[in-house]
């Protein structure tokens, strides 16, 4: 084999024509230019893409004019034709070592050769272009697959060359060299013959041909899951603590790469299967139930599920649907990682779904989402509120309860609906913010505390009513919350009510006046013949501010 | 590459077609003819066409014709005009023509009259030197004639059986290599992919080749030259039933490694002979799972990983899923695996096994999986697979209806499962047989001493092994 380019040398016959070595030399400078922008800048990018159009061109040129571009490819050169057209030490990261490295003898591009095409081959050379010890691929193989119409190559199998071939029959044996067949139940001597094959049975029909043509395209497009079931039927007959671990770190590997390319049957298939291999394991396994613990924690860990925060914009409501099924099926330690979701630009849809899927984490373990309490991210807190809303443990009460006091007033606001519909012990917490410097979060306190009748929330009010002093700007304040009062109270409030309308002196000042109104209002929410009648009284007074008020609520 | 190929074959069976019209059209019309003008027309656009990239080189050799290098395929309709070429040639000394780029200038007249000396050259003494005369005198300076050459032509087909005897090797190595990394650590599936790629762009340009190589035997390196064996029978079925590259190459790394679970089985129990009791059995079937896990184990990308676990753990069940491993999750057997069962299970019953007094014969074996059929095997793979074997598969020793022994070699294309290409084996004079006359049984001459298989027989009754005049005959022998 050569191993440099003092092989290469004039070709016989007659040296190429200078104007085609010197055509190609300015080819492989724009090869190289392109090549490095292919690897500087991005798709789309305009450098990248005009030095990958320029390189097409002068290509299209040369293919024009001379046919064939043959680049013959050394250690540390490239030639056309035995003419050396561009040299470079041979290490990692030169083209012409690259190439060589991987065994590739000569590169040819003909006529037709397209942009695509010649994108790609940069795009594999780059992919290789640093050789890890054991690498996954190579430039052959990638250009085998692709299959570039216009561009043809030579590989030699060049770490073959290392060994000398053996002979047949000459290697050395070794112990566990020969195996048998036997295990081929139908392989077995019958000194009786087999009846002949009659050469139309095995005539291959239309239908027959439709048929492998239809299982030919169900292998090409392939099934994932087929092979994770192989894994699992492998996983519930291998009893030895060494090969189920194998197979589990598989099953993290899969989970990954399918969660990542939104594969989501798969993952699902792996979580709702691997508890059935649980159930099976015998008794001395015992070590196989904190295995597949372990193997939860860690797909649910932000290492595996932070994939999702890329690709979660992109899901339509279906593929949505299936990543629920595998992502309720996840330990809570999850939630963390899930939460941030809660933010990404989605449907209102999807993300109710992610609401009730990390709910549904979080009603097996609070502890995860009770620490994200504590997060300064506004906007996953204001999405995550209606997580601990939709859970009705006394937990996620409290959490809310510490949400009532959060800095967003989206997340107090939700907080307080939340708590109030959880009865009368929450009516009390969220009652605190009733002088929240936020109107709208006082407004949505009293609605939600006038919402109906309601013992506890008219006792509150009550109390809140009987012992405050309300400050002059406070007379919108002082009228809500009495029409609060009007809408839960009862007869039990009327006696307050009578008294403060009209149990107070005649002189007007601003005390007063709000909380006549206010109780007129309360009086007339409530109803009843005896809150009634008490306005009616009132109409009836000496005090013409108190007829007013009177006529005023009475007429509704 | 491969679609290169395609195009060389179907363009260059139009050349030798339009190339003998016109031989037999001047030898019976006057140049004014409409036939001569047309075949001459059809000629002429043949050779544009493949010059198109140059120039065309059209070369006989082993009464096969040569496009460009590539080996045409015998096909029903050409079978005949092939041979009557192919001997017009060898009257004339001709080893082949080579068209120059410059072609294009010249008139479909020129053409003609350039057949018309072909033909007339058979009148004297030395056509070949006459025909060179003519040709210069002539002023055709788009074609040269190249005389027939008695040592083998460095062509690439020469090359390509290079090539596939290189790959048989690597391949052996590479199972080996990967089967001792694999006991002891982490090994890699680099080579082994490249190897595949090989075996694949080989069996897409001579299946028959492969197929031939894979009746290779070695009971000294068993489980290997299984693998390889099987590798290349799974892979020229997949190429037969249109799977794609990429599908061809798993099917093939995977069939290289299907039977490594059994490295590591002890060898008294791979080699006991008699019955095997139920903890061997036990043993013995578990080597899918070893194997399964010894192929996970392997550094190798996750794409394919995943579509070669499958045809490893297949290959001992049904298609029903009963054999072997017990399965509670699968729900169907992939194609590879239902591929890879009959590639194994054919290989394992042509080998020499000490547990039984021979092996089964090809066709013997094809016989006894047919019974099998559906339960054993998917019928339709197994249909496809005689088909592309052919009822006595390329590698058998035959019988022929006049008593004659001979070794199949080829089935060529369109001539029905039991018309193969035969290698009939002449007595040596040494007691032994050596390698006589190719037939062609497809071929339809209305000769009525046309020849029949009868049966297909043991090479033990003759003391011979067929591979041997199979590779021998095909240039594969060396190394051997």
């Amino acid at each position: 084999m050569t191993a440099g380019i003092d092989h290469l040398s004039p070709a016989e016959g007659g040296a190429i024509g200078a104007d085609k070595l010197e055509a190609a030399r300015r080819l492989i400078s724009s090869l190289l230019l392109a090549r490095k922008n292919l690897s500087l800048y991005p798709e789309g990018h305009v450098i990248r893409m005009n030095s990958l159009e320029a390189l097409a061109r002068q290509m299209g040129a040369f293919l024009d004019r001379y046919g064939e571009l043959k680049l013959e490819i050394e250690r540390d050169g490239l030639g056309i034709e035995g003419e050396i057209i561009h040299t470079e030490p041979p290490e990692e990261g030169a083209l012409p070592f690259t190439l060589y490295r991987d065994g590739l003898r000569w590169l040819a591009f003909t006529h037709g050769l397209q942009l695509a095409e010649l994108t790609e081959l940069l795009r594999i050379i780059t992919r290789y272009t640093l050789l890890s010890e054991e690498p996954e691929g190579d430039i052959v193989t990638d250009l085998w697959e692709k299959g570039l119409p216009h561009i043809r190559y030579e590989a030699v199998d060049f770490f073959w060359d290392l060994e000398p071939e053996a002979e047949l029959g000459q290697a050395p044996r070794r112990e566990e060299d020969v195996a048998s067949l036997r295990e081929n139940t139908m392989d077995h001597w019958e000194p009786t013959p087999d009846p002949a094959i009659d050469p139309d049975a095995i005539e291959l029909s239309q239908y027959d041909l439709a048929q492998i043509r239809t299982m030919v395209c169900l292998e090409e497009e392939g099934d994932p899951t087929a092979y994770l079931d192989a894994l699992l039927d492998s996983l519930l007959q291998h009893h030895e603590q060494e090969n189920f671990e194998i197979i589990i770190e598989i099953f993290e590997e899969e989970f990954r790469a399918a969660l990542a390319r939104r594969d989501f049957a798969v993952t699902f298939r792996i979580l709702a299967s691997l508890p059935a291999i649980l159930d099976a394991c015998p008794p001395e396994a015992h070590w196989a139930a904190p295995m597949i613990e372990d193997f939860f924690l860690s797909v649910s860990r932000p290492g595996t599920i932070s994939v999702l925060l890329d690709i979660w914009p992109e899901l339509d409501a279906v593929q949505a649907q299936k990543a629920m099924h595998t992502l309720r099926l996840l330990q809570p330690v999850a939630i963390p990682a899930l939460a941030p979701l809660l933010a990404r630009r989605q449907s209102a849809k999807i993300r109710d779904m992610l609401v009730d899927t990390i709910a549904s984490l979080a009603s097996r373990d609070m502890a995860p989402l009770e620490s994200l309490i504590r997060t300064r991210d506004e906007a996953v807190m204001e999405k995550l509120v209606h997580v601990f809303v939709r859970l009705t443990s006394e937990r996620a009460t409290k959490c809310l309860v510490r949400l009532i006091r959060h800095p967003s007033r989206h997340v107090r606001q939700e907080a307080v609906k939340g708590l109030m519909k959880r009865g009368p012990g929450s009516l009390k917490d969220a009652f605190s913010l009733i002088e929240d410097k936020d109107e709208t979060v006082r407004t949505l306190v009293l609605k939600q505390m006038g919402q109906s009748r309601d013992e506890t929330a008219e006792s509150i009010l009550l109390q809140y009513l009987q012992n405050r002093d309300f400050a002059r700007d406070q007379h919108g304040h002082v009228i809500a919350c009495f029409t609060a009062l009007g809408r839960c109270g009862s007869d039990r409030s009327v006696p307050f009510l009578r008294q403060t309308l009209v149990g107070q002196s005649w002189w007007p000042s601003f005390g007063r006046s709000a909380v006549r109104e206010g109780a007129a209002a309360a009086l007339a929410g409530i109803g009843t013949p005896q809150s009634l009648k008490v306005l009616d009284d009132a109409a009836r007074s000496l005090n013409p501010v108190l007829r007013r008020l009177a006529r005023e609520y009475r007429k509704g | 590459m491969t679609n290169g190929r395609d195009r060389i074959e179907s363009l260059g069976a139009g050349l030798v077609k339009a190339l003998y019209q016109t031989i037999r059209a001047v030898r019976i019309h006057r140049d004014n003819n409409q036939l001569i003008k047309d075949s001459a027309t059809t000629l002429h656009g043949a050779i544009v066409e493949l010059a198109r990239s140059g120039g065309v080189t059209l070369q006989v050799w082993r009464g096969r014709f040569h496009i460009q290098g590539e080996k045409l395929l015998f096909r029903r309709e050409t079978c005949h005009l092939i041979r009557e070429l192919s001997e017009f040639f060898g009257q004339r000394g001709l080893g082949g023509l080579v068209f120059h780029e410059t072609f294009t200038a010249a008139s479909p007249e020129g053409l003609v009259a350039f057949v018309r000396m072909l033909d007339e050259s058979a009148r004297n003494g030395d056509p070949a030197a006459w025909l060179e005369t003519r040709v210069a005198d002539s002023g055709f300076t788009w074609v040269e004639t190249v005389r027939k050459q008695e040592e083998t032509p460095r062509d690439l087909e020469v090359q390509r059986r290079e090539r596939a005897r290189k790959a048989y090797f690597n391949a052996l190595a590479a199972v080996r290599e990967v089967a001792e990394k694999a006991s002891k650590g982490v090994a890699g599936v680099r080579k082994t992919r490249r190897l595949a790629q090989s075996i694949v762009d080989l069996v897409r340009e001579d299946k028959s080749l492969l197929l031939g190589l894979a009746t290779i035997r070695d009971y000294d390196d068993y489980t290997y030259t299984h693998s390889v064996n099987v590798a290349l029978l799974a892979t020229c079925l997949g190429r037969y039933i249109g799977l794609s590259n990429t599908s061809l190459e798993y099917l093939t790394v995977c069939a290289l490694f299907h039977d490594l679970g059994k490295v590591g089985v002890s060898k008294s129990i791979l080699l006991k002979q008699g019955e095997l009791s139920d903890s061997e059995w036990m043993v013995m079937k578990s080597h899918p799972l070893i194997g399964v896990r010894k192929i996970l184990r392997l550094h190798a990308p996750q794409t394919l990983r995943s579509r070669i676990i499958l045809g490893p753990f297949e290959h001992h069940l049904n298609p029903d899923l009963s054999g072997y491993p017990k399965t509670r999750f699968m729900k169907k057997q992939s194609l590879l695996g239902r591929i890879l069962k009959i590639a194994d299970v054919y290989e394992a019953l042509t080998s020499e096994r000490v547990y039984r007094p021979r092996s089964f014969t090809p066709d013997e074996a094809l016989r006894r999986m047919w019974k099998e059929k559906g339960r054993s095997f998917d019928p339709l793979l197994l249909k496809s697979f005689v088909n592309m074997m052919g009822i006595y598969p390329v590698g058998s020793l035959v019988e022929l209806d006049t008593g004659e022994v001979a070794v199949v070699m080829d089935y060529p294309e369109g001539s029905g499962p039991e018309l193969p290409m035969v290698l009939v084996l002449v007595e040596d004079g040494k007691g032994g047989l050596a390698p006589g006359d190719l037939v062609n049984l497809a071929a339809r001459d209305d000769t009525p001493s046309q020849k029949r298989i009868v049966r297909g027989v043991h090479p033990s009754r003759y003391g011979i092994e067929p591979s041997r005049f199979f590779l021998q005959e095909t240039g594969v022998s060396p190394g051997l």
